[in-house]
């Protein structure tokens, strides 16, 4: 060993670390209970080995407590007619797979001091980013606290209650996701099989509980391959499946990109004179169509086809009357 | 030693070495009230981290990288975090979570497309929560250009057209303040000279903008980060089909409570913001809709129902 002068933990947290940065220093080399005794002087400056493998025994307990895990695995190649320890100790995750380099961690804390988000709970100081979430950021992005809440079933595998407009639903969840404002869960309903988009803000809070409760061990359902992408193009000119009519709608030029942030694969159909232009796009959903139509009032004049135009006045006309 | 007082030990550590991390230095007299524990316990902990790190070094257990831990008195400073790099478990799902969505919009603002280390974080994140996370706040054409008109100590004024939330647009002199980004959209916030008064402009409306030569000293920011809305709240109660209020959420109506009648239709008590999102959702109701109260608003779905038709006649 290098460095006899090395000096020994003075006590007990010390000798922990100590163990923890020597089983880091490791890698994904795993060893023996006899190397851990003889490679690590702390043990190996006792001179009971017996007493030795107790203090790392006791060691190992101590760090897996402050979420330092040194795995104990069987070793195969022990002999098992040989007394003693049959075990490797490695230290867990030794890629770092799951857990942040220095360098990553630099990236993550600029990530957080610039964005800040409103809706989940408060976090601990002691966690990663804690300290630097809810400063001055520039940035503030709001997330339903449900989001964090459903995170560990999607991961986990288990299977969720939550009431729905107003019925009590049993899913698989799959993905939370966002459309323009509005988060959404990816799941399967276990009343009718179907894969459907449940939108997080109807979700109704619970009285006396959560709004999402767990009822299943982990594991419940089987991963499930989808397009997510596609499934949060909700857009419901991309799913619907009314008769697909090409829209041709006169707007303002101005108001070109906000008609474009309403509905998706516009195009130009051609100029009118300086200030305006008629657009077109594929309606496959009429009724959402109108609805966001009439969102740009009289400033959206529908010119074609026939039918559309037909569909729209025909929207209007019993609402005219109805006082 | 019982592994709880190992635990609570390294529990206040990793707090103070977390503050010293995340904001420059940790004052160990403040940290140690926190937690309740004397500062004096506090700061030999922290020593026995410093002893620590000889070792590893000594050891040559890692390559020699920047000092470590600084202990100046009571102030704490970290140039790297051992108990961080230690650590075998990944962050908590709520944790996770947040870095997650911190980490996917700051990586689409990050003109530095080579952010490594980001990506790297960012991977493991997405193995952490089982899933990939969207940018959350949407992308402006004149972001760049607004962003960039702000400096320190002088701002550039520009000149904007501007559509505002009733589709009207006007052109405008603005001295810019700060821009930021609320509820998925980027805001500007600055002094208005068409008004005299600090305004926030939301960037994806603003459709034409120049910079002017004039430079000005920035003004103090407020940055509102949510904006009161109450002047322009409109509540009311509605029967419609129950497919119709789910279309409702593409226009940001917020469905405050919903009695299903079991006949396919459903009544709701709806919010909305704004003279437009309004007549909107009124005319939105469609034929067989009816606004329950207020019943003032019958009336004016009634006119503007009857005004849209007129171009169409």
């Amino acid at each position: 060993m290098p460095g006899d002068e090395i000096e020994l933990a003075s006590n007990s947290l010390e000798r922990a670390l100590i163990v923890a940065a020597f089983f880091r220093h490791q890698g994904e080399r795993t060893l023996t209970i006899d190397e851990v005794i003889e490679q690590i002087r702390e043990y190996a400056s006792l001179a009971e080995p017996k007493s030795a493998a107790r203090k790392f025994r006791r060691d190992r307990e101590d760090l897996a407590a402050a979420n330092i895990v040194i795995e104990r695995t069987f070793d195969p190649d022990h002999d098992a007619a040989e007394p003693g320890d049959h075990h490797r100790y490695g230290i867990r995750d030794p890629r770092m797979e799951r857990t942040f380099r220095a360098d990553e961690r630099a990236a993550l804390l600029a990530a957080a001091a610039t964005v800040h988000i409103d809706g989940l709970e408060e976090d601990d100081p002691a966690d990663l980013g804690g300290n630097t979430t809810g400063r001055a950021a520039p940035i503030s992005v709001r997330i339903p606290a449900i989001v964090a809440d459903l995170q560990a079933p999607v991961v986990e595998r288990r299977l969720v209650e939550f009431r729905y407009k107003d019925t009590l639903r049993r899913v698989e969840p799959y993905r939370v996701g966002i459309w323009r404002n509005a988060w959404y869960l990816i799941a399967r309903d276990t009343a009718d099989g179907g894969i459907k988009r449940w939108a997080l803000e109807r979700i109704a809070p619970s009285g006396d509980g959560p709004a999402v409760r767990v009822v299943s061990d982990r594991h419940a359902f089987a991963k499930v391959k989808l397009d997510y992408a596609a499934q949060f193009a909700l857009d419901p000119n991309t799913w619907g499946d009314d008769p697909e009519i090409e829209a041709l709608v006169r707007i303002p030029r101005r108001l070109r990109p906000a008609f474009t942030d309403v509905f998706d694969g516009v195009s130009n159909h051609e100029w009118v004179g300086d200030d305006e232009v008629v657009v077109t796009f594929t309606v496959r959903h009429l009724e959402s169509t109108i609805t966001r139509l009439l969102g740009f009032g009289d400033r959206a004049h529908v010119v074609g086809p026939p039918e559309l135009v037909a569909a729209f006045t025909e929207w209007l006309e019993p609402q005219a009357g109805a006082t | 030693m019982p592994a709880e007082r190992l635990v609570r030990k390294l529990a206040a550590i990793r707090r103070a070495m977390a503050q010293a991390e995340e904001t420059g230095s940790a004052d160990l007299i403040e940290v140690a009230a926190e937690i309740g524990v004397k500062a004096a316990q506090l700061a030999s902990w922290i020593d026995s981290i410093v002893a620590v790190e000889r070792r590893v070094a000594a050891e040559g257990w890692e390559p020699p990288t920047e000092p470590g831990l600084r202990r100046d008195g009571m102030t704490l400073t970290v140039g790297r975090n051992l108990l961080r790099d230690l650590e075998t478990e990944p962050p908590d799902i709520d944790t996770a979570v947040r870095l997650f969505v911190q980490a996917r919009q700051f990586q689409g603002m990050d003109p530095d497309a080579t952010n490594l280390p980001l990506a790297r974080a960012i991977t493991k994140l997405e193995r952490i929560v089982g899933q990939k996370y969207p940018i959350v706040v949407r992308e402006a054409p004149y972001y760049v250009e607004v962003e960039e008109s702000i400096a320190p100590t002088r701002c550039r004024v520009l000149r904007i057209t501007y559509v505002n939330d009733g589709l009207t647009d006007s052109e405008r002199e603005v001295e810019p303040v700060a821009v930021f980004a609320a509820d998925g959209f980027w805001y500007l916030e600055a002094f208005d000279r068409l008004t005299d008064e600090v305004r926030v402009f939301r960037v994806d409306r603003i459709h034409a903008l120049s910079k002017t030569s004039e430079t000005v000293v920035p003004r103090e920011r407020s940055h509102p980060g949510r904006f009161d809305l109450s002047d322009v709240e409109h509540r009311l109660t509605v029967r419609v089909r129950t497919s119709l209020l789910d279309a409702f959420r593409a226009f940001d109506v917020r469905v405050e409570a919903e009695r299903s009648h079991g006949d396919g239709t459903v009544e709701a008590d709806l919010v909305v913001f704004g003279d437009r999102r309004l007549d909107q959702l009124l005319l939105s109701l469609g034929p067989d809709g009816a606004v329950i109260a207020p019943t003032t608003y019958r009336a004016r779905r009634a006119e503007r129902a009857t005004a849209l038709l007129a171009r169409y006649r």
